[in-house]
């Protein structure tokens, strides 16, 4: 697919197939050089291999392996397939993203406060250039990451939102990202999510893959990148959950830019996937940031998921907090690589990290390399990792009082997991999550 | 030692900067500048080597050459190392114009001088009970003390070169076994160019009745100190090893790169200490020594143990991982560090674990402490093989920070391929706290005493692992560079 020595002619198509796309539409990309500049980043780097340190224990080469064609960004799909990718019981304004297209028609945006912006990211490209490249691909380090510069040359549309100075947008705002096609596919998916000072929004993501023709769903490979800027005071809620099927792989990055007295969440649940890559980058960048990522991941077969977070600590009085809990059954792989970054001007960082991993069967396997990096001395910054089998004594205890084995193995994992699920708000979907949980542990 | 008291420990304190910056003038036979094949070809001759022995520094100098061709220094480390011109230093230097010494009475009195200052008695009669010593200066081992009573147990203790004549068999079937030439650059470097080092072997059942040391110390100039070591302690043997350096105050750097290897058998029990003391370079960070260390030992019996505990105050520039692979069932690795910078110090130490047989554990503490303008990481790999049932480990990783220019860091690898392990990673770093301060000086201690006091107590832990001789001088050490930090 991407092997540029192979298929030499897939940037150009690329190129060509992005162009037609905003052409089509009569106007010219404004995002060229960006596009141009990130397009020999990517070139110049190629794609990491486990030979670089931050990949070491990802190897893409057998999820990379498929004869993968890009999306059709036209395709529809069904209501059904929407339905089934959707929060049950959450209320929530609705945004549909086919292919990595947004598709106004399926959307369901009523609800929502006039005065936002919210839509098709390549629509508003086109409406007003000059005020999405205020923020647009602006703190993304397209040097660091490969995928990041892919998406930036490549990327095509993705959900707008825009949430003006003082606004609290109450009703969330549920992305689905759906993947059709018959064959192999690569998807690439780009969110811009922009919230004014004081403002306030919600962002849940889910995907879903809906296979064509003979109705098996097709392999495929997202590119994703969502960029979330929040100005002072702003708070944003963001919520992703993976559960596509084993047959879709992925890499994707969450980018956030903090101002002064902000608070961000991010949190990403993964269940049923391939091999996936997940980013997160925080960057709480004035005084008095709150940042907190977390994630939960169960790996079952031969599913590999690794989370990768940076904490980059670049102004004084910030505070993060991070939480990754992952469980591995089967041949199944969960890495943890999170790094804090406290620099020289941080003093008064609070900065924690917990990772927790339970391995659950012979062949599974767990990495973790919690990191602390740190250039300022008036700071508290801790991290704590551990991974093992489910602790005897506590299966003793519950064994004592009557419940079975396999109930206690259940009750010790599930409360393992609820732990991240505490960190959402949400009750509805909350629930959903707990379920998911129950029949993942199953 | 005994009468060493609290008013000693804060006179010491006022003596400032590095101590052991001295310089002994004696005339010294040394190798020709840079490093080639006839380099190696002559140390080989100057210590009358085996064959075999040459042959094994030859295939490592090629190695060390092709590493150095593709571009193979390490470079992973959190360090700024300048590039270092291999050719422009000498890699061999013998103190006394000798390359060996057959006697005590052949030394020279300066050289016994040195180490006299050094507060390392050569003449057994003045030596610490207790204690034996190998004394190494520059590429040649001086004198090895109690070496007769040593003896009598079956102990062989003496320097490298001398077990190289002696007991070829028992060097040869060992060496390279823990720490092949193609480990790393630097471990290709010490086994084309090694000088001396000492050599240790503790028979079947023999608990090794004394604290065994080694001082090392690099007197020339221009001169990179490459020894070796190489422990083998044979089934229910009991030894504790020391191991101290020094190097004279020069303007240039000096590069030390050492290779010390561990076998333990079934039962037996290895402690390795050290107090690292090089020439940390001035306070503006000019000079000092690059200290490029491969340690590891093979726990390679049932039951087998190996602790690790060190104090790194010295060099410019560490990179050392003093290791553990425990292949023996029910074996146990344990390391425990304290390591001050400061000024333009780098440090970057730690130490892997690698879990092979059942049952076994490891526990890793590890204490930094950064000042000035130095860094200081903790980078560790805790690995648990698929055929290591129950394995353990617990690691703690604390860094302390005194000043708003330094850095502290902690990069931790934890791989786990078995379901059946345990392992727990924690750390923190924050500075010493003002509370603290405030309690001590609110009762009249000075704000340096106080930060002595403060930091002594947080290394603590680890500086009463080592052994009486060592703790002592330790504890001194550590508040002579904390001299200055405050403010």
């Amino acid at each position: 697919m991407i092997d540029l020595e192979k298929q030499p002619g897939f940037l150009t198509n690329a190129t060509d197939a992005l162009a037609g796309a905003f052409s089509g539409d009569g106007a010219p990309d404004p995002f060229h050089d960006l596009r141009q500049s990130a397009r020999q980043s990517f070139e110049g780097k190629g794609l990491p291999t486990t030979k670089d340190e931050a990949w070491k224990y990802t190897d893409l080469r057998a999820a990379l392996k498929a004869d993968y064609q890009p999306a059709d960004p036209s395709a529809t799909v069904s209501d059904e397939t929407i339905q089934q990718a959707r929060i049950p019981g959450l209320d929530a304004a609705l945004a549909v993203v086919v292919n990595g297209a947004f598709d106004a028609e399926r959307s369901d945006l009523s609800g929502l406060p006039e005065r936002i912006t919210v839509g098709g990211l390549r629509e508003q490209v086109q409406r007003d250039p000059a005020g999405v490249r205020d923020t647009f691909g602006r703190h993304v380090d397209l040097d660091r990451d490969a995928f990041a510069a892919l998406n930036s040359a490549f990327s095509l549309d993705g959900l707008y939102l825009s949430v003006p100075r003082g606004v609290a947008v109450e009703r969330p705002i549920e992305v689905v990202h759906i993947v059709t096609a018959s064959g192999p596919t690569f998807v690439q998916g780009r969110n811009l999510i922009v919230v004014g000072e004081a403002a306030q929004a919600t962002v849940i993501e889910t995907f879903a893959v809906e296979g064509t023709g003979s109705g098996e769903p097709a392999e495929t490979f997202r590119n994703d990148l969502t960029e979330i800027v929040c100005g002072a005071a702003g708070v944003v809620r963001h919520v992703r959950v993976q559960d596509e099927g084993p047959d879709a792989h992925g890499v994707s990055l969450v980018q956030t830019y903090q101002e002064r007295d902000s608070d961000v969440s991010t949190l990403t649940f993964t269940f049923s996937t391939g091999t996936v890559r997940n980013n997160t980058v925080m960057v709480p960048a004035g005084e008095g940031g709150q940042s907190t990522l977390g994630g939960l991941y169960i790996c079952r077969g031969g599913q590999h998921v690794d989370t990768n977070t940076l904490v980059d600590h670049v102004a004084p009085g910030c505070q993060s907090n991070e939480l990754f809990k992952g469980i591995v059954y089967d041949q199944g792989t969960g890495v943890f690589n999170g790094k804090v970054f406290v620099q020289r001007e941080a003093q008064q960082t609070n900065a924690y990290q917990q990772s927790q991993g339970v391995v659950l069967s012979p062949e599974a396997r767990h990495y973790s390399k919690p990191e602390l990096e740190i250039y300022a001395d008036d700071v508290k910054c801790s991290h704590g990792s551990t991974t093992g089998a489910i602790e005897p004594e506590h299966i003793f205890y519950l064994r004592s009082r009557g419940v079975s084995e396999a109930d206690a193995r259940a009750m010790l994992l599930y409360a393992f997991a609820h732990d991240v699920v505490e960190m959402v708000s949400m009750e509805p979907l909350r629930d959903h999550l707990d379920a998911m949980i129950a029949e993942r542990l199953k | 030692m005994s009468t060493y008291t609290e008013h000693d420990f804060f006179e010491d304190v006022v003596e400032q900067g590095y101590k052991y910056g001295f310089v002994t003038d004696t005339p010294s036979a040394k190798a020709p500048k840079g490093l080639s094949e006839d380099t190696v070809r002559y140390i080989s001759a100057q210590k009358e080597e085996p064959g075999w022995l040459l042959e094994y520094r030859l295939k490592a100098l090629a190695h060390f050459f092709k590493l150095l061709d593709e571009g193979k220094e390490p470079s992973w480390a959190h360090l700024n190392v300048p590039a270092i011109d291999y050719q422009d230093a000498y890699y061999f230097a013998a103190p006394g114009d000798r390359v060996k010494y057959d006697s005590i009475d052949d030394v020279p009195q300066e050289i016994l001088d040195d180490f006299e200052k050094l507060g390392i008695p050569l003449r057994e009669q003045a030596a610490l009970a207790g204690v034996a010593v190998d004394a190494v200066m520059d590429s040649v081992s001086v004198a090895t003390t109690f070496k007769e009573e040593l003896a009598k147990d079956g102990i062989i203790f003496c320097s490298f070169s001398e077990a190289v004549q002696n007991h070829p068999e028992l060097v040869r079937a060992n060496m390279g076994k823990v720490v092949p030439y193609t480990d790393n650059l630097y471990a290709a470097l010490n086994a084309a160019v090694f000088s001396d080092g000492s050599f240790c072997y503790i028979p079947k059942g023999v608990r090794c009745p004394m604290e065994l040391s080694t001082y090392f110390r690099i007197n020339e100039a221009n001169t990179g100190q490459f020894e070796r070591t190489l422990i083998v302690c044979e089934e229910g043997g009991y030894v504790s090893y020391m191991e101290g350096c020094t190097a004279p105050m020069r303007e240039e750097y000096q590069l030390h790169a050492a290779t010390v290897e561990i076998i333990a058998h079934d039962d037996a029990e290895v402690k390795y200490s050290t107090v690292q003391n090089w020439y940390p370079g001035s306070a503006e960070g000019k000079g000092g020594v690059y200290n490029f260390v491969t340690k590891r030992a093979l726990c390679s019996g049932r039951n087998s143990k190996v602790t690790w505990t060190q104090l790194e105050t010295g060099s410019a520039i560490t990179w050392k991982y003093p290791s553990c692979i425990l292949k023996g069932d029910g074996s146990v690795g344990e390391f425990y560090s304290v390591a001050f910078t400061k000024d333009y110090q780098q440090a970057d130490t730690g130490t892997k674990m690698i879990h092979l047989g059942k049952n076994t554990r490891s526990t890793i503490i590890s204490k930094g402490i950064s000042a000035g303008h130095s860094n200081n990481s903790y980078r560790g790999l805790v690995k648990v093989n698929p055929k290591a049932e129950n394995a353990r480990n617990f690691s703690q990783c604390d860094s302390l920070l005194i000043g708003d220019q330094c850095g502290a860091h902690t990069f931790p690898y934890i791989e786990i391929l078995n379901h059946t392990a345990q392992v727990e990673h924690e750390a923190t770093t924050s500075k010493v706290g003002e509370d603290q301060m405030f309690y001590c000086q609110a009762r009249g201690i000075s704000e340096q005493d106080a930060l002595n006091l403060i930091v002594n107590g947080y290394a603590k832990e680890i500086l009463a692992k080592l052994p009486m001789e060592f703790a002592v001088e330790a504890q001194k050490l550590l508040s002579v560079q904390l001299e200055g930090s405050v403010g």
